[in-house]
């Protein structure tokens, strides 16, 4: 496919790779929306190029770096990237798990994210476990003036929170949809008293079914080693790719009646609201075209 | 009736029935259609649309739970008439009635499990005309089924139980997707191919043999006409090439 014309898509800021993949001398070659595009840095400052046809240098569009990635939009931004002040706070590592890439709408590798309900049946033994299966109420709500999505109050039953977690824990949960591709979580910290760790997936949309996933830890953890806690995000993330490569239709589809929800979904029945608001439509299922369900 | 003639509304053969064991869950493709076969330790079993409704996942991957089947991604479990039984996020509810996983229809007789992307009206092929029908092998072939209807029509085979033949091969078709390979004058012995299209370059073929075999010689006749499936599937690819 060529570009989108999704302007509400193309207008936001979105991560296309992390600093180490683009350092100096190093180009990297990807996609954005459709569109291909070229990263490199300048020293310290990035830049985004469209790719020509024959692969040249085209149209250059703004670029920063951010939480150890490099920033992009291909449109006219309407707000910046998310604010993220922990990334400023002493004791906190940073840890970038690197580009999974994932054959599903971004939409919905956003919806997993907000989702607890599955961590019995798909992180079997780290994030849930049967017999304790239940998702008790919580909240969310749209916050102005950043328009973000906020899951509060959330909580539930961990085997292994965390690579760190020596045994299970009931872990309290903030989930936070910064822009329709970029998502964070606040989860209780298991080593340092009443702090929250986070973990966040920027996620870049290729295509409107092909993703690179860019995951990142800012986590209190002076035991684990970097190995560690990338090996135990990639688990779980790899895990949650075998379900998001398998949904049909491959769309997100926006409209209430397509799919059913029950109270656990909240959160999602709220991110397809406020999708459907912005009036955004890159990765949604769209009963007229050509993604149908099988 | 030729095979390749499609009939949205006709059945055909999916698997033979000894494949699909309690607490087995399989993919099913039929023409551009995916579907779920999946038996319950009840015996029963069932052909449903291959999603979940509560967020689109693949129910092939989920897992059978007694008599019931569980989605993979959340647990949901769905008893054999469809219906949603338990969500596990929330244990004290009661799911809805339209909680509802669309059946397919689906049938199984002589050793095969049968289904329709459309509203059969009656049930599968009638091949009572054979007093014993032993299901083989399945083998997926990477053409088109006229393709396979086209390789029937010249191919023979080595009598498992009878005399080798004097006379010539034929091929007939009986119902959609069904072909019989005989011989003039009848030795008795013939093999019925029932074949499931799945897709312009693929179908999967179900071989039955109506060999008169006493139950100690079947995994030996299973094993003969699995090495003719194979070599069939050879034949048919290279008319399709």
């Amino acid at each position: 496919m060529a570009i989108t014309t999704d302007t509400v898509a193309l207008n936001d800021w979105e991560a296309i790779g992390n600093i180490d993949e683009i350092a100096s001398g190093k180009r990297r070659n990807t996609r954005l929306l459709g569109q291909d595009i070229i990263a490199e840095m300048d020293g310290d400052r990035p830049r985004v190029f469209e790719a020509n046809a024959n692969g040249g240098m085209g149209r250059e569009h703004p670029a920063q770096v951010l939480y150890g990635h490099v920033w992009t939009t291909l449109g006219t931004p309407v707000k910046p990237p998310l604010d993220m002040p922990e990334f400023l706070e002493d004791g906190r590592r940073l840890i970038s798990c690197g580009a999974v890439t994932v054959r599903a709408s971004p939409l919905r590798i956003v919806e997993n994210f907000l989702d607890m309900s599955h961590f019995p049946y798909v992180h079997t033994g780290i994030l849930g476990e049967e017999p304790i299966t239940e998702v008790s109420d919580y909240k969310f709500e749209i916050r102005q003036p950043d328009d973000e999505l906020w899951a509060t109050e959330c909580s539930f039953f961990q085997p292994q929170a965390a690579a760190s977690a020596d045994d299970g824990q009931v872990s309290e949960y903030m989930y936070r949809v910064s822009s329709p591709f970029v998502t964070v979580l606040y989860k209780t910290c298991p080593v340092v008293e009443g702090a929250w760790d986070l973990v966040g997936i920027f996620v870049q949309p290729r295509d409107e079914g092909v993703c690179d996933v860019h995951t990142f830890m800012l986590v209190f953890d002076d035991t684990s080693t970097y190995t560690d806690l990338v090996h135990f995000q990639h688990e779980i993330f790899l895990q949650d790719r075998s379900i998001l490569e398998n949904q049909l239709p491959v769309g997100l589809p926006l409209s209430p009646k397509f799919e059913t929800a029950i109270r656990a979904d909240g959160s999602s029945m709220l991110y397809r609201r406020w999708l459907r608001q912005k009036g955004l439509t890159f990765g949604t299922y769209r009963d007229n075209e050509d993604n149908r369900a099988a | 009736m030729r095979v390749k003639e499609i009939r949205e509304d006709a059945w055909y053969a999916i698997g033979g029935s000894a494949l699909l064991g309690p607490g087995d869950v399989q993919p099913v493709h039929l023409f551009d259609v995916e579907r779920v076969a999946w038996r319950g330790t009840d015996g029963k079993s069932h052909v449903w649309h291959n999603r979940c409704i509560h967020r689109g996942m693949r129910l092939q991957y989920g897992f059978v739970d007694g008599d019931r089947l569980a989605c993979r991604y959340h647990g949901w479990r769905f008893g054999g008439d469809g219906k949603c039984a338990y969500i596990p996020a929330h244990p004290d509810m009661t799911p809805p009635d339209d909680f509802c996983v669309p059946a397919a229809p689906s049938a199984e007789a002589d050793g095969l499990i049968w289904t329709s992307i459309g509203t059969p009206d009656g049930p599968p092929p009638d091949l009572s005309e054979f007093d014993k029908l032993t299901f083989c092998r399945s083998v997926a072939v990477n053409c088109a089924a006229a393709t396979i209807e086209a390789a029937a029509a010249k191919t023979s085979f080595t009598p498992f139980s009878a005399a080798p033949p004097s006379g010539v091969f034929l091929s007939r078709h009986p119902a959609p997707g069904i072909i019989v390979i005989e011989t003039a004058p009848d030795i008795g012995e013939s093999l019925v191919l029932a074949l499931q299209p799945a897709g312009e370059t693929k179908t999967h073929l179900h071989v039955l043999s109506t060999a008169a075999v006493a139950d100690d010689d079947i995994p030996a006749l299973r094993r003969h006409f699995s090495a003719w499936a194979r070599r069939f599937r050879g034949h048919a690819e290279t008319v399709a090439a």
